[in-house]
């Protein structure tokens, strides 16, 4: 053991979730140590990493390191993480300081009010430990210190405390062309609120629309947690990167001593603090708890209830592919820049998924190309079609929601190792009847639009992941039933926080970001007083 | 090595001889102006008990992208790739042979074939290795059995010539605030 660390409050991970988290606690003067598996990356690196990679996931230009890796499909098959059950979602995250923020589309959608209490209106799923009401200011914070740019009008029966901080992110031609066809079949779309620059915020730049926004921004005008990490550290929290946590040490009252962590070059570190926060994501996160049993706690820690690991959520997405008669010009500036709320909320939800439906106003030139390539095209009708199918091309997203199901779960084995050593990560996963019968309206309504817009050829395809890793230690008032309370403080260890989409009892139909970044504000507040009772 | 100088009018003869008409037919006419291949030069086929020099490689390449400006730097990234194929030097002599003869080769008959590589006078193996050396060049990645996908070009890839300027080159290039809303001018 040759690094010895200590601060008030040690965080795992430096995502949205625990920069947030741990920029309010500097902001309150409380000593944070954050620690990173992954290492610090500049966003020319990962911009060399993808004109050199032959491969096209969201993650292939971004580092892999042995000591902390990650899934990866780009050979076609994934060796990090052991799937089972009937669905095997291709899910991406990223291990690298700022999380996976460096790639997203910056949705940053609040959850409704229903959605915090599903059971209650529609005896689906289980109620959050908190109210929407509740949690209104901190998403107000939230929206503040990330720059959402959003139109209130959007989504009026959403209450709001506060104006959104940026105007709305222009809408796509293509966006408007759609949405002023569907008018007719009673579509709705609206500027979807997003965490990019309309105008310069907060030391960043107003966006100019490199169309690549995921797999990365190259301007930075898309909100990323290394916005709050320049701004930790000018407050004193100190960011490792290259430490990963592999163990948590609890002593026998409950209370968690410190961590362990491993460097690089095989060099083993502690840290002990007064207070601690896992902020790993939705897989690392339970995963660590797990792998932290130990005799006192055979099933790891923060685990009594046996749900660690258990009723993990995705939203399964689903896409449509139509090609146009005519040139809609998509793949020009941001990524999406709407959304239709028409399937979000209703008491249809008694009975099947909620769904959000949004355009993908990017252009994916390689898989079109190489199609026609394998059709056998040569030049000039090679580029004539690729021409032609790129510009009248547009493809609508359906972000389905998923309720908890106790065998959708993550769980760790031993008998294998992956690339760093630690035991292999298990996931059973499956789509239920709640979510299938969402799939059916989807299609259903893809199938509606394509003749509407008179598409001469509709592709739908299979439910893929969005890699909103969510649920498997949600929170909740019942210690029996769930992992933490609704502060994110576990119920088995009084000094053991956790943060980010792993929490969520429900997942509703809104990218999950937002809705981390507004509880790990909450959290930071309950451990300032904890801290500081008084 | 002696090379076979094509003027604009000879070269319009070969490729039209060759086959490749249509689209470029039209392209050649409605551009005379502003002629694609103001003087290409290609070489005489080698001898096969050589490996094929890096011109007749370029030269071929030229040929099936019906391209005459091809960025010389992937051209030697992606020339060992080849060579080193099993059969790559074989390939590469008998592609550019059989399709350098088919420019040569006069007759109306061909007018309705679209490309060199589409003719039935190509044989199998050279007709696969047409179609390789143009998702190579199309793509940026080259893609062959023996080894993992290596990417040889990113923006120099040919396909983002096709949709350019609609469609910014990934990475490179932001088309400004807001005028995504329109269509591009």
């Amino acid at each position: 053991m040759n690094e010895k660390l200590s601060a008030q409050v040690v965080i795992v991970g430096s995502g949205v979730a625990g920069m947030f988290c741990a920029y309010r606690l500097a902001q309150a003067g409380v000593k944070v140590l954050v620690l990173e598996a992954g290492p610090r990356i500049t966003r020319g690196a990962v911009i060399d990493g993808f004109k050199a990679t032959p491969y096209f996931n969201f993650s292939a230009g971004y580092p892999n390191p042995d000591w902390a890796p990650r899934p990866d499909w780009g050979r076609g098959s994934d060796p990090y993480i052991e799937q089972t059950g009937k669905a095997f979602p291709h899910l991406e995250y990223l291990r690298v300081v700022g999380g996976t923020t460096w790639h997203w589309s910056a949705g940053a959608q609040r959850l409704r009010p229903e959605d915090f209490a599903m059971h209650n209106h529609y005896r689906q799923g289980v109620n959050w430990p908190l109210t929407y009401a509740m949690l209104e200011p901190d998403y107000a914070d939230a929206e503040r210190e990330m720059g959402v740019a959003g139109d209130p009008a959007a989504d009026p029966h959403l209450p709001r405390s506060s104006p959104f901080p940026l105007s709305p992110v222009p809408i796509s031609y293509a966006e408007k062309w759609l949405a002023e066809r569907l008018q007719r079949i009673g579509l709705s779309f609206n500027a979807r609120p997003a965490a990019r620059n309309t105008l310069p915020y907060d030391g960043r730049p107003q966006c100019v629309g490199y169309g690549t926004c995921h797999p990365i921004c190259p301007s930075g005008a898309q909100y990323s947690a290394m916005a709050h990490i320049e701004k930790s550290e000018r407050l004193g929290v100190s960011v490792l990167e290259n430490c990963r946590v592999d163990r948590l040490h609890a002593e026998a009252s409950g209370r968690i001593r410190s961590v362990t962590f491993s460097r690089p070059d095989g060099s083993i570190g502690s840290a002990e603090g007064d207070l601690f926060a896992i902020a790993a994501n939705g897989i690392e996160t339970p995963r660590l708890l797990l792998m932290s049993a130990s005799e006192r706690y055979p099933s790891g820690l923060a685990n009594s209830s046996g749900q660690v690991g258990r009723n993990y959520m995705d939203h399964p997405l689903l896409l449509a592919r139509m090609e146009l008669h005519e040139a809609v010009f998509p793949g020009r500036g941001p990524v999406t820049t709407t959304q239709c709320l028409d399937y979000c909320a209703g008491d249809f939800r008694r009975s099947h998924a909620a769904w959000q439906m949004d355009v993908d106003n990017a252009i994916d030139l390689h898989s079109l190309t190489e199609q026609a390539l394998k059709e056998g095209l040569w030049p000039p009708d090679l580029d004539n079609t690729v021409r032609r199918r790129a510009m009248c091309m547009i493809v609508i997203n359906a972000l389905v929601e998923q309720l908890p199901q106790a065998d959708n779960r993550i769980s760790l084995n031993w008998a294998q190792r992956d690339r760093s050593g630690q035991p292999k990560i298990r996931l059973n996963y499956s789509y239920g009847d709640y979510e299938q019968a969402g799939f059916k309206q989807v299609r259903d309504v893809f199938r509606t639009i394509g003749q509407t817009i008179g598409a001469r050829k509709t592709d739908l395809s299979e439910p893929m992941s969005a890699s909103h890793l969510m649920g498997a230690t949600r929170m909740g008032d019942n210690p029996r039933t769930s992992v933490a309370d609704s502060h994110g403080r576990t119920h088995d260890h009084g000094n053991l926080f956790l943060l980010g989409s792993s929490l969520f009892p429900t997942c509703g139909t809104a990218n999950p970001t937002l809705t981390i970044a507004a509880l790990a504000l909450r959290t930071a507040r309950a451990m300032i007083r904890q801290l500081r009772p008084g | 090595m002696s090379q076979l100088n094509l003027s604009r009018r000879a070269l319009l003869a070969a490729l039209i001889g060759s086959g490749i008409v249509t689209g470029l037919w039209r392209h050649l006419i409605a551009g005379a102006e502003a002629n694609p291949f103001p003087d290409l030069k290609l070489p005489e086929p080698g001898p096969t008990d050589r490996p094929p020099s890096f011109e007749i490689f370029l030269a071929l390449s030229q040929l099936v992208t019906l391209r005459q400006q091809l960025d010389d730097a992937v051209a030697r990234r992606m020339f060992p790739l080849f060579l080193d194929e099993p059969w790559g030097e074989h390939h590469i002599h008998s592609t550019y042979a059989q399709i350098l003869s088919l420019t040569r080769t006069s007759g109306d008959e061909l007018l309705q074939q679209a490309h060199p590589a589409a003719s039935s006078t190509l044989g199998k193996g050279q007709a696969w290795f047409a179609a390789h050396l143009l998702t190579t060049w199309y793509l940026g990645i080259y893609y062959h059995e023996r080894m993992p996908p290596v990417r040889v070009a990113y923006s120099e890839a040919l396909m983002h010539d096709i949709a350019h300027p609609a469609i910014p080159r990934r990475f490179v290039e932001a088309v400004g605030f807001g005028s995504w809303s329109s269509p591009p001018t």
